[in-house]
Formats: C-alpha cells, structure tokens, sequence
C-alpha cells in the first residue's frame, strides 16, 4: 500500500505539461536515434545525459528513460522497412517485420511493434515496481562477497551472450575492468597508471568512453562502408489490433516474462531478451513454420521481449547498482552524476526516486504508443537522410558530449582514443557491451575484493561458502566452463 | 588469414596482460603507511593482468572461432574519416578557435567528402550543388548545435 501511494506521488509529479513536453520531446528523439542504423540507444542516453546535466535528477532521468524506450522501439521501423535494424535489439523483430513490408504489410508490421513494444514495456513497467523493493531487500544482506560475484557474474555474462565469441567477449569485459583502475584508487587514494599525467589522475570518465566505444567507433564502422540506395516500400494501415492481442496474449505474457528476466541479468541486454522470447514463441507456436516468412507471432514475441527488457535491466540498476544492459549502465551512471546512489540502499534512503523511476517508464511507454500511433510519415523522411549527412553531425555532438560534463579537453581525447580502439577491435569481432559493463562495475569489483579479503584476513573461504556467495560464485564458474567444448560435451553426455 | 589475425590478436592481449601483471607487481604496496596487506592497490590490476594473460593464450592456441567482426573495407574511407574527425577533435578543438566555425568547416568537408563518395547510392546533382548544399547544412547544423548547448542546456563548448 506504501508502494501504491508513492507511485501515486510520483505520477501526480510528472503530470505538469514541463514534463509532458519533455516526455514527448525526449521520446521523439529516441525513436529517431533508434531509427537511425548505427546510433544506439547507449550512445543517445550517454549523449542526453551531458544535455541534462544542470536539471534536476527526476527531469533527467525521465529524459533518459524516454530516450532509451523511444530508441529501442524505434529501431524496429529500420528493420522493417530497410532490413537494417535500428539498434541490435530489434534484429530479432526484423526477420518477420521486414518479410511483412515486402508483402505489402509494412504499415501491419509496425502496428504489431507498436502493439509489442507497448505491451512488453507495461509488463516490465508492472515487474519493475514490484521486483525492485524485493530485490532490494534481500540485497540489504549482501556483503562485499556476494557484490564481487555479482559484479564479476555481469562482465562475464555480458562477454558470453552479447558477441558470439564469449572468449573475446570476456578479453573486453577484463579491458573495461582494468581502465575503470585507472586514477586513484577508491580505498587509499593511490594513483594507478596514471603514468605522472594529472588527467589521468581523476580517472577515465565513463561518459568519454562510452561515447567513444558507441558512437566514434560506429560512425566508423558506418562510414568505411559504401552507402547502398534505400528502397522504403508503401505502408499500409499502421493501426495495432485488438484481435492480435486476443489471439497471441500467451505469447504477450510469455515474451513479457523471458524480457524481464534477461533483462534483470547482469549485463545481458535488450537484444537477448528479443531472440530469447522470439526462440520461445517459436517454440511452442503451431504456426512455427511461418517464422522467419513473415509471422506475425514471432514479430509480436521479439517486440515485446526487447521492450520487456528495459524495464528488466533497470530493476538490478536501481537495486544491486549492477545494471542489465549497456544503456542501463549510462542510466545508472547518470543518476550517479545526478547525486543519487544506487545500489540496495536507495530504498532504505530514497524510495520515492524508486517510484519516480516507475512512473518515468510508465510515461515513456504511454509517450511510446502516442508516436507509435502518430508521425509515421514523418519518421520514415528520417531514413531517407543520407548517413553522410547525419555522421558527421553526430560525430560533432559526440565531441561536444565528451567535452561538457567535466569541461576537460582531456575527455574528447579519451573518447577519441577508445572510439579508435573498439572500432579495431569491433572488426575483429570483441563485443564492446562487455567493455562497457567492465568500466561502470570496475570500481564495485575492486573495492569489494579488497574490503572482502580485509574482512575474512585474506581468507578465500567466504567467497565460496556464504550461501548467496557460493550460488553466485558456481553460476560464474559455469558461466566460464559452459564455453569450454570438451565441458559442453560433458554436459551434452550428462543430459 | 582469420586464424592468423586471431592469433596474432592473441599474442597482443598476451602482451599487454604481462604488461599489466608486471605493473601492478611493482605498483607501491604502501608498506610505510601500514596498510593491510590485503588491500594494496594493485590486487585487481595484478589479477586482470593474469586473466588477460590467460584468455589471450587461449585465444592464440584455439586459432579461429565464430566470428562477428566485420569483414574490413573501404580502407581509403575510414583513413579519411579517422583524419577528419581526428584532426577536427584534437587538432582544432581547444586552441582559440570558435567551436561554431571549427564545427562548420569539419562538418562541410566531411559531409562533401562523404557526399562525394556515395553519389552513386545518394543519385546527387553535381559537385557546386552538393557543395552549395553541403555548407548549408554544416552552418546550420553547427549553429543549432551552439544554440543548444549554450543558450538552452547551459552546457560549455569546447
């Protein structure tokens, strides 16, 4: 019943037309950072994020959250009509949805995505506020023990499922742990490889970064390849229908499930929640055979598990300070620069900003289905802007967002020196998401096991044998051994 | 020639994890300050050094996975991208120059440049038009970027 008064709070405090037009303005620039192929949703919040930094923390997360529920949904108008999914997300959905456009049925295809996405986003939304004080109470028994597995658990997680290499998955997971060590150290202010530079002394900035290995690394990716002519076909009736949610609800509940779960992983991410849920659908669905030509099932099962999951990977975010996804982690990292702590106290000191955060997605989701419903003509000029157009004015706003937060030249080049490496990397296939996780959980990761092995005087036992601790710990050894062929086949024998 | 490029990936993080491992041996255990021997500040580094060494000799052993990285093209259009947003970023930005004038000159030669490269796929008019639209966009693109920042978020430029 508390819970039910501070959401009433929280929505009463959002109601003013201030937060309506940022809402509606926020979410409209999300779907067009979605719909733009090679701009991700981490990209835009870490963009939005140096945009928002003198408003208050509630205005600036409720910006963040409509950018981050906005891209991802947008991103499926791309896969349906180009092929191209906007952001990794919605690869799933493009399977159907662009089968859909080249019979005719584009306009019917983006009515199941809005059907989906909205569907998905209100059954995480309903997940986030009731999992979140949950789970932050039992996190109030955690000890420095069980946050280093959980931490370690979300980098190794994200390397194995986000590329299809865990292998160099985990190799940028450890490169992300190691530059969030750079600067001084957070037990006894210690410099570390800061090679006498006093800029490398406070560290390398997270936003820099991410901004780095999101967006300068993808304009280059973008960019080094020949632009090739977009064919946009007619659209159709956009109108989502009544008739598919009466006809697929156990298909809606069941993606919406599997979405709030991969997103509540460490580190996992809106694009496994959307292969997950379409994998299930395909499953136990009687029209299997028409997956991947065109099935309106499937489309319906990868929208609503990819939206299912941003509220799924912002519940750890707010609870553990371990968050599920890539754009997770800038939410949270923004809401560390806006003076709020996440992490299991947050209910203790602050439940109403927990609230806030559920009214926040709840107004996304509604603003979601307001452009989802509207604009689509609109939106579709957007696909028709050359990239050489757009990357470079992206390429510009990516300066300007290293640059502002701290005001330090030092920052651009930091951004510049990672894009040029993920980029690299990228092509030889490391996954930058587990990079990414490295960074935000470096800091959590260090002092944990350092406070840990002072508490039990170097002892290892207690990293094994505290229940939580022990059941965290063999979920990442076997998250670890799962890679390794001969112990699959074990496993494959065993079964 | 994957094989090859992998292990040679390999061997890099093989590197750099010794590297890191040696670094963070010879990082200050503050002795003198009577810290506890378990929180020396090179515990994690030292252990991420190891790690990095481990998994890139696996990966140097193993040779080719699954790979997803993108099969490399169009050499000449990344080194002119890297050179223009390199030189934009960290040649030009910072030193006296305005942040609007810098911006529109960067964004007209890189959306010419790019224009130019892709009008096989974009169908664009000749040279002088592309130009002419070119420096149109760039100058508008930057003064509402500017704006933005300055006037409407309150946020520096650089």
């Amino acid at each position: 019943m508390e819970g039910l008064g501070l959401l009433a709070h929280s929505l009463a405090g959002l109601a003013g037309p201030l937060h309506i037009a940022y809402a509606l303005g926020a979410t409209l620039v999300g779907i067009v950072i979605g719909i733009l192929p090679g701009l991700s949703a981490t990209l835009g919040i870490a963009l939005m994020t140096t945009l928002t930094v003198k408003m208050s923390p509630t205005d600036a997360i409720l910006v963040l959250v409509c950018v981050y529920v906005g891209a991802i949904y947008g991103g499926s108008r791309t896969g349906i009509l180009l092929n191209i999914p906007g952001t990794a997300a919605n690869a799933a959905a493009t399977l159907d949805g662009h089968e859909l456009a080249k019979q005719g049925r584009a306009g019917r295809a983006m009515g199941i995505a809005t059907t989906g996405s909205f569907a998905g986003s209100l059954f995480g939304v309903l997940c986030l506020a009731m999992l979140t004080p949950l789970l932050s109470e039992v996190a109030l028994k955690f000890q420095a023990y069980e946050f280093f597995w959980l931490a370690l658990l979300g980098v190794l997680m994200s390397g194995s499922l986000t590329g299809n290499d865990a292998l160099k998955g985990w190799l940028m997971g450890f490169l992300g742990l190691l530059t969030a060590q750079v600067g001084l150290d957070g037990i006894h202010a210690h410099e570390r490889f800061t090679f006498g530079s006093s800029d490398l002394t406070g560290g390398i900035a997270l936003i820099p970064a991410l901004v780095g290995a999101f967006g300068f690394a993808e304009i280059l990716m973008v960019i080094s390849e020949p632009a090739k002519k977009a064919a946009i076909n007619a659209v159709d009736s956009i109108l989502p229908r009544l008739g598919d949610v009466l006809k697929y609800w156990k298909t809606i509940l069941r993606s919406g499930a599997i979405g709030v779960f991969i997103g509540i992983l460490p580190g996992v991410g809106e694009d496994m929640g959307a292969w997950s849920s379409y994998a299930a659908a395909k499953r136990f669905s009687p029209e299997r055979d028409q997956f991947g030509k065109g099935s309106i099932e499937g489309m319906l099962a990868a929208e609503t598990g990819d939206n299912a999951a941003i509220p799924g990977a912002i519940i750890p975010a707010l609870a553990l300070a371990v968050p599920g996804s890539a754009p997770a982690a800038v939410l949270m990292a923004a809401m560390i620069i806006h003076g709020v702590q996440p992490g299991p106290m947050l209910m203790v000191n602050q439940p109403q900003f927990v609230y806030d955060v559920v009214a926040i997605t709840l107004v996304a989701t509604l603003c979601m289905l307001v452009f989802g419903l509207m604009m689509v003509r609109p939106l579709m000029w957007v696909l028709r802007v050359p990239r050489a157009i757009i990357m470079p004015i992206v390429f510009v706003l990516c300066t300007v967002g290293a640059y502002a937060i701290a005001s330090r030249v030092f920052d651009i080049w930091v951004m510049l020196a990672v894009g040029v490496v993920c980029f690299l990397l990228r092509r030889q296939g490391f996954p930058v998401a587990p990079f990414v996780l490295g960074i935000v959980l470096g800091d959590i990761i260090d002092k944990s096991l350092r406070r840990g092995l002072v508490l039990s005087d170097g002892d290892l036992a207690p990293f094994f044998t505290r229940p939580i601790a022990g059941v965290l710990a063999a979920v990442a050894i076997l998250t670890v051994l799962a890679q390794v062929p001969s112990v699959r086949r074990m496993f494959a024998r065993m079964a | 020639m994957r094989a090859g490029s992998d292990r040679r990936i390999g061997a890099g993080w093989c590197a750099l994890g010794t590297a890191v491992l040696a670094a963070s041996w010879r990082m200050d255990r503050l002795e003198g300050l009577h810290v506890n021997p378990w929180s020396v500040p090179g515990l994690l580094p030292g252990l991420l050094g190891a790690l990095m060494m481990l998994f890139g000799a696996a990966l140097f052993l193993r040779g080719p996975g699954v790979h997803d990285g993108k099969k490399a093209s169009g050499t000449g259009r990344t080194w002119l991208a890297l050179v223009l947003c390199v030189g934009f970023a960290a040649g030009l930005l910072g030193h006296g120059l305005p942040f609007w004038l810098t911006a529109a000159g960067f964004m007209f030669v890189a959306i010419l440049s790019f224009r130019w490269l892709d009008r096989d796929a974009e169908a664009a008019g000749s040279l002088g038009r592309l130009a002419f639209e070119s420096a149109a966009i760039a100058i508008a693109a930057s003064i509402a970027i500017s704006l933005l920042f300055q006037e409407v978020f309150l946020v520096r430029l650089p």
